[in-house]
């Protein structure tokens, strides 16, 4: 599959590098006209890169500005003020009804979102100083032959460690990938800052595959961990909702775990959702069959039930409050729905069609005086 | 594909996916445990167990037609103690806990099938809070001043001896009673008369029958002692005979437990002055749970149940105690329901259906049963 393309930006190289000769031949023979052209190029491009800096200087003064002004209005400490404080004044300043969230009012950083300009470093003479600024790819092909060397170097350790019959064990795990998994094409591409196809990234992929499969890759884990995330919704883009809990990881177990923190009415509940579990529930200690109405149980159930998880984790929520027959089940139901969508970024979205992620604001009426209950009116006599 | 093949296939879908036990109730080993077996009708009338189950599976043994349960561990370990019981050996008492809906009283009428299969003598009480809290009309002892006796209740407790022991009436009859009984100055029973006439007095006379259920009870220790017979006792509900009663006195106040005759007959099985017999406790919560209290999780230990004094009481015992379904238990339940037609609805039948259905009966067998019923 490489080489196919390896040809072609080779080819590609080869014909730049061909001009250049020619120029350098044609300026031998004293005619300066090519040598004059590519001088305009590079002038066109430092102009280019002033232009750029300049604009972005401006834009992230006006950023910052903008930024206290909002402060400002929204009566938040302008020196504190993060960006998510941002994305709420925004909500709330310019509440938006469209569909797509990209199609939002968004204000963030100009590095985020405007087009990154690409920089080249060039020495005294006008050369470039990457080796290999004539691939058209340098950081992808620098990436590419990292993981090689890393790729011999592993192996190359492995063998010694066989030859030698050491008995420690570090040399023979492969590193640990649970619960991770690799950036995806889009986020390649910005790390790397540079437009890679799918072929390049499906290359990148293979050879990162082959990297971990050794024995003794875990040496190498700090160098894999740079291209690996964890498997969980991405909660920073959310504005809407509760927040999706983190995962973490049980060092024991090695199960993966989130908790998280919910209320209905009075009654606080936290709850931890586990993975690779049997179905599982304690509740402050009680079991499923504990809960003799079958309304409490059906209402504990249906976030697995919509899941489709039945029976595969484990649930354990402490509560703290005036909980009833139905409070209880119901900021546990909130809670395990919470977990789920963190452990299986999947199902996140039937859940929250099943209106089971957002939470439920409603609350006890208070009474009124000169009446039994919040609405109730005693019955009204003559005398 | 022959025709052969064709009915081979059609066999292997519609053939039972649960094992029934062949052997006897009692020769039931570890390894029985999960089968099924059944009472037949015959048993299931004389031990009267349309009153003395729970009406909800009385209920699906009616509309099934037969009464088909599982043998639990509880019930391999009950017929182990049982096999126990000699006359050189002081009688065994043995105490089922668990939580609500895990099997403690069909384990209960079980027990009751197998000792009265194997020829054991039966007293069987469906619950002693029907001699504490349901009294209906009372009348003061005249053998024992302070006394309460309950006549309708005693009455019927000797005609369910009556029904329960019928196959055995005849051997019944040839025991003779230790002694003279004088139960009023007309009403006697002499010594060496059948232990049977004792039944039948208090059966004509009523305002004797507590009195008489005593002199029964009485004589069946003895006699078991003996060895001419064995004995099974199983009380249901049994830490109620230390707890508080709605029996009202003279004086207006509530009767203690142990001032109700009945109450105090049912205990005298409960001391080491006899053998050759087991008696089966059953500790439960219904006896410490408010009725307008549906969310409060009662404790379900003998200790906490029998209380302090109980507990002393009945000390020593062997406690056994009835859990909620394993998976496999579960599965085996399922495929009898769904070849009974229990299971109605196509949703149920299938295997998402079974996973939900003992997921939300938490494995406990009185709600899965409630569950298949309407499912």
């Amino acid at each position: 599959m490489l080489r196919p393309f390896l040809r072609s930006s080779l080819g590609n190289a080869t014909r730049f590098l061909g001009t250049e000769a020619s120029a350098i031949s044609e300026e031998d023979a004293g005619a300066p006209r090519n040598l004059k052209r590519i001088g305009r190029a590079l002038e066109t491009y430092l102009r280019h890169s002033r232009e750029n800096a300049s604009m972005m200087a401006r834009e992230r003064a006006d950023f910052d500005l903008g930024k206290r002004h909002l402060a400002n209005m929204m009566g938040i400490d302008p020196h504190t003020i993060n960006q998510n404080d941002i994305d709420k004044a925004i909500e709330y300043l310019f509440p938006s009804s469209l569909f797509d969230k990209k199609a939002r009012p968004v204000m963030r950083p100009p590095d985020e979102i405007l087009p990154r300009f690409n920089r080249f470093t060039f020495d005294d003479e006008g050369r470039p100083s990457d080796s290999r600024f004539y691939t058209l790819r340098p950081k992808f092909y620098a990436l590419l032959s990292e993981i090689g060397l890393k790729t011999y170097n592993v192996s190359r350790l492995h063998a010694e460690h066989v030859k030698l019959n050491r008995k420690d064990d570090v040399n023979d795990q492969t590193v640990s990938l649970t619960g991770t998994t690799w950036i995806n094409e889009e986020k390649m591409k910005k790390k790397l800052g540079e437009n890679i196809t799918t072929e390049m990234y499906a290359h990148l992929f293979l050879a990162f595959d082959y990297l971990v499969s050794l024995p003794g890759s875990v040496v190498e884990s700090e160098f894999i961990s740079q291209f690996r995330e964890p498997l969980t919704s991405a909660t920073a883009s959310r504005i809407f909702g509760p927040e999706i809990p983190k995962v973490e990881i049980c060092s024991k177990t090695n199960r993966r775990t989130a908790t998280a923190s919910v209320r209905v009415k009075s009654t606080n509940a936290t709850v931890t959702v586990s993975d690779a579990g049997t179905g599982q529930w304690d509740i402050d200690g009680l079991t499923m069959h504990n809960f003799r109405s079958l309304l409490a149980r059906e209402v504990l159930l249906c976030p697995l039930i919509v899941a489709n998880l039945i029976g595969q984790v484990d649930v354990k929520a402490t509560t703290v409050g005036a909980g009833g027959a139905t409070a209880v089940p119901r900021a546990v139901r909130h809670g395990t729905a919470l977990g789920l969508a963190a452990l299986f970024p999947d199902v996140e979205e039937k859940l929250r069609l099943a209106g089971l992620i957002s939470w439920d604001p409603r609350d006890k009426e208070r009474n009124k005086v000169n009446q039994p209950g919040a609405r109730a009116k005693w019955i009204w006599k003559r005398r | 594909m022959t025709i052969r093949q064709h009915l081979r296939a059609i066999l292997a879908t519609t053939s039972r996916h649960y094992t029934i036990a062949s052997s006897p109730p009692f020769q039931f080993t570890t390894t029985d445990a999960g089968k099924l077996y059944e009472i037949p009708k015959a048993d299931y009338d004389r031990l009267n167990f349309n009153k003395m189950l729970p009406l909800a599976l009385t209920k699906q043994f009616g509309t099934i037609d037969e009464c088909v349960t599982m043998i639990r561990p509880p019930l391999v370990e009950v017929s182990s103690y049982m096999k126990t019981a000699r006359t050189n050996f002081s009688s065994l008492r043995l105490c089922l806990w668990g939580r609500f809906g895990t099997g403690k009283t069909t384990t209960l009428n079980q027990a009751v099938h197998m000792a009265s299969s194997e020829g054991w003598v039966v007293v069987h009480l469906k619950s002693v809070l029907s001699l504490t809290r349901k009294v209906q009309e009372v009348d003061m002892s005249t053998y024992q001043p302070g006394r309460i006796n309950d006549p309708m209740r005693a009455t019927e407790i000797l005609q369910l001896f009556k029904q329960q022991n019928t196959h055995l009436w005849k051997r019944l009859s040839e025991l003779m009673t230790t002694k003279s009984y004088e139960w009023t100055k007309n009403d006697k029973t002499v010594e060496g008369k059948p232990l049977t006439d004792i039944v039948e007095m208090g059966l004509s006379a009523p305002y004797l029958a507590s009195d008489c259920v005593g002199a029964l009870f009485k004589e069946l220790r003895l006699h078991a002692s003996k060895g001419e017979i064995k004995l099974f006792v199983g009380i249901d509900d049994s830490n109620s005979l230390w707890g508080k009663t709605l029996v009202k006195k003279a004086d207006r106040t509530k009767a203690k437990a142990h001032e109700l005759t009945l109450v105090q007959h049912y205990k005298n099985f409960l001391q080491n002055d006899w053998s050759n017999g087991t008696v089966l406790l059953v500790a439960d919560q219904k006896e410490v749970s408010d009725a307008r209290d549906s969310l409060t999780v009662p404790l379900y230990t003998p200790l906490e149940l029998f209380g302090d004094e109980g507990f002393d009481f009945i000390d020593p015992f062997i406690p056994i105690e009835t859990s909620i379904y394993t998976k496999e238990e579960a599965n085996t339940i399922f495929e009898y329901y769904k070849t009974k037609q229990w299971l109605a609805t196509p949703g149920a039948k299938d295997n998402t259906g079974r996973i939900q259905i003992a997921e939300l009966s938490g494995y406990n067998p009185f709600y899965f049963e409630r569950i298949c019923a309407f499912v």
